[in-house]
């Protein structure tokens, strides 16, 4: 139902690193839940989805100047920091 | 005389405008103008995507949206909506940007540009809201750096990107498209353009209908028409030779004036749009009658007044309103 | 223990003894009920507050889940991609819970991103059940739920996004509330499904879960999905009111074939108390409840697939250094995340992929619709509706683990109140082996008051939260 390659290939959208050793349990797991998912195929009938269950809209604040952080709190859980900076690996 | 474009150059840009008169981030409290300050210090939970914090609609942002719209003679839908773009990478604190997808502010409008041939008219598909990201500093060049910084100052900056249809017919039509909407933006008060990094420009291009490119990372207006005229170059030299033209994303860089093939590792990109459950639908309805009363008087009816009642030539009118100094002094 | 008798107990002994006693249970109690404690600060925060307190819950104990923001204590999720991660802000239950004189002592354990309903899934080991050690506390909220069973805490936070709260406080024999959609600020939750997800108060005593909703509950500008809601439970306590006229719909689909015949049993004498308390009953139908199931996981695990993409290992959190940054990325959270996270992730962002989006996740919005409608459907002709909590009582430790699917199965007639945004009590109602079972009773958008004083009344006229659990 969901293949070893489907695995790979969402485990890479979802950057979550998978062993090929892995992908069997994986997709055998996966796919019972999927399996169980489809009986959502027996509900017929078109109706609107439902996003919010209140119906809540034009929510806003003003564009007034609210707390910001300081330097020093917002890198605070930062492993990684240089010059005020988060440091990132490499991008490629 | 009309103009025969012989090579059929099209050209669509989608340009990202920082609406940078707020005086907060689109979602949050932060100030915009942190030009000039130490990085991370124009932050919040909400914009470093701190887990837990949730984002809440700068209401000014959405009326700004409103009035680019209307100046860009769209229609504003009544009930619009943001969604999350999934993607990653580290100048996007959340995992996924906040932005617009079905059912964006504005859509269906179009600008009139002097063009190659006269008076030109270039649609515009949509205008829609969405949050910048952050900005990266690489130590060297992207492709050498042993690591990359990262600085949330711009993050949450709220962006307007406007996207044209591919009706600009030359390198010249699109800078005075850019030049045009510059003007616009300014008459709106919506923008400060002159600060850096306050424009992005994004281009797609085609010649004699094949494939189209598009070309990525022009930073500057200027910039624009350079990195068009390359590119069109480009594309006539490969067919001029019997190859055809890879579709594909090309990077302009700026400091050679070229633009360069970006393969990146990220395939096929899988969005996975789909609504930002923290945030609700926005019924515009009864705004936008009263941000239309409000709306400054734009160029072309400026340009139009000063000919009619200082009977002012039509060129010197157009230097006049070009600029929205020089139009404010003649009033 | 009552905020009651705490109260009393703060202003005889003083607040340092009572802290210290609830160091001394926690410890002898050997649940692993909490992640993180912090008696240090909390007493210096109780002390800075002394003499200033009109609060409702001045100098009182309480446990609050670790997936709520608290300013300078460790917030883990009860995962370890978020190990040592010590947010520079407060949820804003957190901050109200405070200005009522709260004081907070710990974080407590829980499901790794509240993705459970067993508490196994932690990353800082299982919770045990003080009914049974041997027994699972219920999840995701398990560990507020064991503390505030086993004497630890007077009170305590969960969150519930398909019965988290609820199931805990039913296997634990204690009161659980999940509050409406929108009736309680989210603001600093660390979110799991947004559209499904509210934090709710646990307590030994409906009283207790009441004044506990009161102090946290109501608008907040910082949570766009915050309903700008009044609620008035001052009177939902009153015994003068009592339950008479209150027509309860018992919906025939919550008893299906895995309900024990001991949770049956118990919770038609519940109902028949209610009668003679004068309130009428009627099967109702709710026809989609067979589909909520399905449509619960998939929107709870698509919404999570991208609220847990922020995890990378840059700003806060657990982090591998490996090559470049999605090499990076992709090595943190592969050993960052547990397995039910990381497939939850999986399946969710399948089921938002390009191809798949329509068939799962828009069909399970739709499916909510449906579901949602039966719910207004019963409510006509309904004050409230009445079910069991969980089919069968605290399961044993590492019995369902392995077998995601039976686990998800548990949460049957949980997850459709969170698809349908509706407010929900777990009480206790009865015994089987010893281990108590749990009482559901459901209400409509904003009814708290009436399911509050339908519980308060049940509670009054019965024994059952009186029991004590064995193995503390
Ligand atoms: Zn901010």
């Amino acid at each position: 139902m969901i293949t070893r390659e489907d695995v790979r290939r969402v485990g890479w959208l979802s950057r979550i690193e998978l062993e090929d050793s892995e992908l069997d349990e994986y997709s055998r797991k996966m796919g019972l839940v999927l399996e169980y998912f489809g009986v959502l195929d027996e509900v017929g009938g078109d109706v609107d989805p439902t996003y919010h269950v209140l119906e809540i809209d034009n929510v806003f604040r003003d564009d007034v100047a609210g707390e910001m952080l300081s330097q020093g709190d917002a890198l605070l859980n930062a492993r990684e920091k240089r010059d005020g900076y988060f440091k990132s690996a490499r991008i490629v | 005389m009309a103009y025969e474009n012989r090579d059929r150059v099209k050209i669509g840009l989608e340009i990202h405008v920082q609406l940078n008169r707020l005086k907060t981030k689109i979602f949050c409290g932060c100030t915009t103008n942190y030009h000039g300050d130490p990085p991370n210090t124009h932050v919040c939970p909400v914009c470093l995507g701190l887990p837990g914090a949730l984002p809440v609609v700068n209401r000014r942002a959405v009326e700004y949206a409103i009035r680019v719209g209307l100046a860009l003679n769209c229609g504003i839908n009544e009930h619009t909506q943001f969604y999350r773009k999934n993607y990653y990478y580290p100048d996007l604190p959340r995992g996924f940007q906040i932005t617009q997808y079905d059912y964006p502010i504005a859509q269906q409008g179009h600008v009139t540009i002097e063009g190659e041939d006269g008076e030109h008219m270039v649609r515009i598909n949509r205008a829609h809201m969405e949050e910048d990201p952050g900005r990266l500093v690489h130590e060297g060049t992207i492709d050498r750096s042993k690591y990359t910084l990262v600085d949330y100052n711009r993050s949450g900056i709220p962006l307007l990107e406007i996207v044209t249809e591919p009706d600009l017919r030359s390198p010249k039509e699109a800078r005075r498209f850019l030049d045009k909407l510059r003007n616009i933006l300014e008459y709106l008060g919506v923008s400060d353009l002159d600060l850096e990094g306050s424009v992005r420009v994004d281009a797609n291009v085609s010649i004699m209908d094949g494939n189209r490119t598009e070309v990525k990372n022009i930073s500057s207006y200027k910039g624009a028409e350079k990195a068009l005229l390359y590119e069109i170059v480009r594309q006539k030299n490969l067919i001029r030779r019997g190859k055809t033209v890879t579709q594909e994303t090309r990077h302009f860089d700026e400091a050679r004036e070229i633009t360069v093939s970006i393969r990146t590792k990220e395939e096929a990109h899988d969005y996975r749009y789909f609504p930002e459950p923290d945030l609700v639908p926005l019924r515009v309805r009864d705004w936008v009658a009263k941000v239309k009363e409000e709306l400054p008087e734009l160029p072309d009816a400026r340009k139009e007044r000063f000919m009619t009642e200082y009977g002012v030539k039509a060129e010197h009118a157009k230097t006049l309103t070009g600029q929205l100094k020089l139009a404010q002094k003649k009033q | 223990m009552s905020i009651d008798r705490v109260r009393e107990l703060v202003d005889s002994v003083g607040i340092e003894e009572v802290l210290h006693r609830c160091s001394e249970r926690i410890e002898e109690n050997k649940l692993n009920t909490f992640i993180t404690t912090d008696f240090e600060g909390a007493l210096t925060r109780a002390r800075k507050r002394d003499g200033n307190g009109g609060g409702r819950l001045q100098g009182v104990p309480v446990g609050v889940k670790d997936n709520i923001s608290t300013r300078g204590i460790q917030t883990t999720c009860g995962s370890r991609i978020l190990t040592g991660y010590v947010p520079p802000y407060d949820a804003c239950v957190v901050e109200r819970l405070k200005a009522e004189g709260a004081v907070i002592i710990g974080k407590t354990n829980m499901d790794e991103f509240a993705m459970g309903t067993s508490t196994e899934t932690s990353y800082y080991g299982s919770v045990r059940n003080p009914w049974g050690r041997e027994r699972v506390p219920g999840g995701s909220s398990g560990g507020s739920s064991a503390a505030v069973a086993g004497g630890e805490v007077p009170i305590a936070l969960g969150s519930d996004t398909g019965g988290s709260v609820r199931c805990p406080a039913s296997f634990c024999g204690v009161v659980g509330l999940k509050p409406t959609y929108g009736g309680v600020s989210r603001y600093g939750l660390i979110s799991y499904a947004n559209s499904l997800e509210q934090i709710g108060p646990i307590a030994t005593s409906v009283g207790d879960v009441a004044l506990l909703f009161d102090a946290i509950g109501g608008y907040d500008r910082r949570d766009s999905t915050s309903a700008e809601h009044e609620f008035d439970t001052s009177s939902a306590l009153d015994s003068d009111v009592g339950v008479e006229g209150m027509r309860i719909g018992v919906p025939d689909e919550y008893f299906g074939e895995g309900t024990s015949g001991a949770v049956r049993d118990s919770v038609w004498n519940a109902i028949h108390t209610f009668e003679d308390l004068g309130a009428t009953y009627e099967i109702v139908s709710m026809p989609h409840t067979r589909y909520a199931l399905a449509a619960y996981y998939v929107i709870a695990m698509s919404e999570a697939s991208s609220n847990l993409a922020r995890f990378d290992g840059l700003r806060y959190g657990y982090r591998v250094e490996e090559g470049d940054w999605h090499t990076s990325f992709s090595r943190t959270r592969r050993e960052g995340f547990g397995e039910e996270v990381k497939r939850r992730i999986l399946l969710g962002t399948y089921a938002l992929s390009a191809g798949y989006h329509d068939k799962y996740y828009l069909k399970a919005l739709k499916v909510r619709t449906l579901v949602k409608r039966d719910f207004e459907t019963a409510f006509k002709s309904c004050d409230l509706l009445l079910a069991p909590t969980m089919p069968y009582p605290a399961f044993k430790l590492g019995e369902k683990i392995d077998d995601p699917l039976s686990l998800y199965l548990s949460d049957v007639n949980t997850v459709p109140i969170n698809l349908a945004g509706v407010p929900a009590i777990s009480l206790p109602c009865g015994f089987e082996d010893d281990l108590p079972i749990g009482l559901q009773l459901i209400g409509n958008f904003f009814c708290e008051p009436t399911i509050l004083r339908a519980a308060h009344c049940f509670e009054q006229s019965t024994d059952f939260h009186k029991r004590k659990p064995g193995d503390v």
